[in-house]
C-alpha cells in the first residue's frame, strides 16, 4: 500500500518560539523543537491519520524534509501548512528570486505525507552542517 | 548590589523598545524588565555558554583559537586574494560598524548586500517606484483609529508592537486607547494577532495582489461584481473599503506576507497604490514592518554612503545599484562570489539550500558572538562585543527614528564592537594592497 499523499501550500515565517531559540541556541536542540517542526489544520491531520508529534514527510520539486508534525492554533488553514523560518523550511522553498533578490519563501506547493520509516527524525542543526559541508565541491570534501 | 540600568534599547527587532531596564549584578544581567519573550532572550543570550569568546581560524578542518591579530591578517587575506567577495550581513549591528563595511567594500570591490534583500527588499523596490505616505510610529500612537496588520503577524515577530504603538496604547488625540480604535488583520491563517481583530480577511496564499486591487476598486467605485476575491467574501471587502475610507487617521502595517509572496515588489506596489488613493479621501499612511533592530539602519547608512539602500556592487570602482544581480541570494546561486564575509547574519540557515551550499565552497569569514550553523562553516571566526548590550551605538527604528543603543555590562575579555574589528580588518587589507602593489 502506498503512502497516502496530501498536496499543500507551505508558508514560512516566524514563530515567537523561533524567535526565542536563535538567541544563543542555534546548535542546540531547542532550535529543532521550535523550527523542526510543521503546523498542520487539524481536518489535514485527519486525513493523512496523523497525531500530534507524529515525524512527517514535507517534499516540494526543490527538496524534502522531515518535520514534527504540530496542530496548529491559527487553524482553519486547510491544505495549507505553517512551517518556521529557518535551515528545515529552506531546504523545500523555491529558491528563484524572479531577480528581485528575494526568493519565495511563501507559497511554494507540495506534498505531505507520514513517513515511511518511523526512526525517521528531523535533522539536528549539526546534521544540516554535515549536509551543507557534502556539497559538490565543497572545501570539506 | 544590583544596579539597574533604565531606558535600555532593546536590539532585537524593529520596535527597539526605549523602556527596557535591566539588573546587572557583577556585570551579569540578572533580571530583564518590561521587554518581551524575544527581546529577554536577546539579552540573557550573551551570557550562554555557546559565546565565542576568541578569534578563530581553521586549521586542517578543525577550529583553532588564534589572536587578534592573526584571525585579522588572514580574514584579510581571504578578502584581498579573492576577485569577487560579497560582504553580507549587517541588520543586527550598529551603524557605525555599517558605514566601516560599507568603506571595506569599496576598498576590496565586493559586493555589499543586507539582510533586507530576504526580508523587505521588495518592498524597497516597490518604495522606488510609487514613493510612500508615512509617519512615525508616534504620530500613529497618538492619531490613528484605524489600524491595519497585513500579512504581518507583531504577535510573533513584533510582540510589543501592538500595546506600545498602535493599539493598546493611549495617545494625544485617543485617550481612550483601544476603544478608539480598529483592528482589520490580513492574512492567510488566523494568526494570534488575527484573533485580536475587529476584522479578519484571510486570504489565499498568493492572493494578495487581487485583494488589494479589489479593495482600490470598492474605494473608487462602491461596489463589486464578484461574490468573494482571494477567498474574501463580497460584504466584508465593501465593508473594510467603507471602513478605510471613513476613518479619520488610518496605519496599514504589512510584513513578509506581502513581500515573500508571488507578485513580491507588485503586491507592494499595490499597497502603496491603495494608501494613495485613501488620501484622497482621508489621512492614510502606510509602514513596512522591519523585522532586525537595525536593517533600517543599514539601508539608512548605504544611501547616504553610496546612493543605493542595499544590493551594492562595487566592482567598477563606484556604486551600482541592482536587485536580483547583487543581491546576496542571486550571487550565491549564480555561484559568483569566490569569498564571502558574514557580519552579524546566519545565511546558512536563512537562505534557501541551494544559495547556502556556495557557501561551503568558498572561503568564509563571520563575525558573529555564536555559535550558528554559518560559523560552523567558516574560516576565520571573530567574536564581537554585542551592540545593545556590551557597547553602544546608533540604530534606527523602523519609522527611521535613530536611537542610541545602550551598553549594559562589559563585554568578555578581548571582545572589541563589530567596528572596531572593521575598522582593523579594513587597515590590514589597505596595508596588504598597498604591499601587493
Amino acid at each position: 500500500m502506498s503512502t497516502r499523499q496530501l498536496k499543500v501550500v507551505i508558508v514560512t515565517g516566524r514563530s515567537i518560539e523561533q524567535g526565542v531559540a536563535i538567541e544563543g541556541g542555534k546548535m542546540e536542540i531547542e532550535y529543532v523543537r521550535a523550527c523542526g517542526v510543521c503546523y498542520m489544520d487539524p481536518s489535514d491531520m485527519e486525513k493523512l491519520d496523523i497525531l500530534e508529534g507524529d515525524p512527517v514527510l514535507l517534499k516540494t520539486e526543490h527538496g524534502e524534509v522531515v518535520l514534527t508534525a504540530l496542530r496548529s492554533e491559527a487553524a482553519p488553514h486547510e491544505g495549507v501548512v505553517f512551517v518556521p523560518m529557518g535551515p528545515w523550511a529552506n531546504k523545500i522553498i523555491d529558491p528563484d528570486t524572479t531577480s528581485t533578490g528575494m526568493p519565495s519563501f511563501k507559497g511554494v506547493e507540495g506534498v505531505i505525507q507520514k513517513v515511511e520509516k518511523v526512526e525517521q527524525r528531523p535533522p539536528t542543526p549539526r546534521d544540516i552542517v554535515e549536509e551543507v559541508k557534502k556539497t559538490e565541491g565543497s572545501k570539506y570534501a | 548590589m544590583p544596579k539597574i540600568v533604565t531606558d535600555v534599547v532593546c536590539p532585537f527587532c524593529g520596535c527597539l523598545c526605549d523602556d527596557i531596564e535591566i539588573v546587572v549584578e557583577d556585570n551579569r544581567i540578572v533580571e530583564v524588565r518590561n521587554a518581551c519573550s524575544l527581546g529577554t532572550a536577546k539579552f540573557m543570550s550573551v551570557q550562554k555558554e555557546d559565546r565565542i569568546k576568541k578569534p578563530m581560524i581553521r586549521k586542517d578542518g578543525e577550529f583553532v583559537e588564534a589572536s587578534l591579530k592573526d584571525a585579522i591578517k588572514k580574514a584579510a587575506e581571504i578578502l584581498v586574494n579573492a576577485d569577487r567577495p560579497l560582504l553580507y550581513g549587517w541588520s543586527s549591528t550598529e551603524c557605525e560598524a555599517h558605514r566601516i563595511g560599507i568603506m571595506l567594500a569599496e576598498e576590496l570591490g565586493a559586493v555589499i548586500d543586507n539582510t533586507a534583500s530576504v526580508c523587505h527588499g521588495p518592498s524597497i523596490i516597490a518604495i522606488q517606484e510609487i514613493g510612500m505616505s508615512s509617519c512615525t510610529l508616534g504620530q500613529v500612537k497618538n492619531r490613528a483609529d484605524l489600524i491595519i496588520y497585513w500579512g504581518s503577524n507583531p504577535s510573533s515577530a513584533h510582540p510589543r508592537h501592538l500595546s506600545r504603538y498602535t493599539m493598546f496604547c493611549r495617545g494625544f488625540f485617543r485617550d481612550k486607547g483601544a476603544k478608539e480604535r480598529t483592528l482589520v488583520v490580513v492574512d492567510v491563517r488566523k494568526t494570534d494577532t488575527a484573533k485580536l481583530a475587529d476584522y479578519f480577511l484571510q486570504v489565499k496564499p498568493g492572493g494578495d495582489y487581487e485583494l488589494i486591487q479589489a479593495l482600490r476598486y470598492v474605494i473608487r467605485t462602491g461596489e463589486l461584481d464578484k461574490k468573494e476575491v482571494s477567498g474574501v467574501p463580497r460584504d466584508l471587502i465593501i465593508e473594510v473599503a467603507e471602513l478605510m475610507k471613513n476613518c479619520h487617521f488610518g496605519a496599514l502595517f504589512f510584513g513578509l506576507g506581502l513581500t515573500m509572496s508571488k507578485g513580491k515588489h507588485r503586491n507592494i506596489d499595490a499597497a502603496l497604490s491603495l494608501v494613495r488613493d485613501l488620501n484622497k479621501y482621508t489621512k492614510f499612511v502606510l509602514m513596512p514592518m522591519r523585522g532586525h533592530y537595525n536593517v533600517t539602519g543599514f539601508n539608512t547608512v548605504a544611501t547616504w554612503m553610496t546612493g543605493y539602500p542595499f544590493s551594492i556592487d562595487f566592482s567598477r570602482g563606484y556604486p551600482r545599484y541592482n536587485p536580483g544581480e547583487y543581491t546576496a541570494v542571486d550571487v550565491l546561486l549564480r555561484e559568483e562570489c569566490d569569498a564571502a564575509l558574514v557580519v552579524a547574519s546566519d545565511p546558512v540557515s536563512h537562505f534557501p539550500r541551494k544559495a547556502a551550499e556556495h557557501l561551503a565552497r568558498i572561503p568564509l569569514i563571520v563575525i558573529d558572538p555564536h555559535w550558528t550553523p554559518t560559523a560552523m562553516l567558516a574560516d576565520v571566526i571573530l567574536p564581537p562585543a554585542v551592540a545593545g548590550i556590551e557597547t553602544e551605538g546608533t540604530a534606527y527604528r523602523m519609522d527611521h527614528v535613530p536611537l542610541m543603543l545602550k551598553k549594559v555590562i562589559e563585554p568578555p575579555e578581548g571582545c572589541i564592537p563589530d567596528r572596531e574589528l572593521l575598522k582593523m580588518l579594513l587597515e590590514e587589507v589597505r596595508e596588504l594592497k598597498k604591499k601587493g602593489a
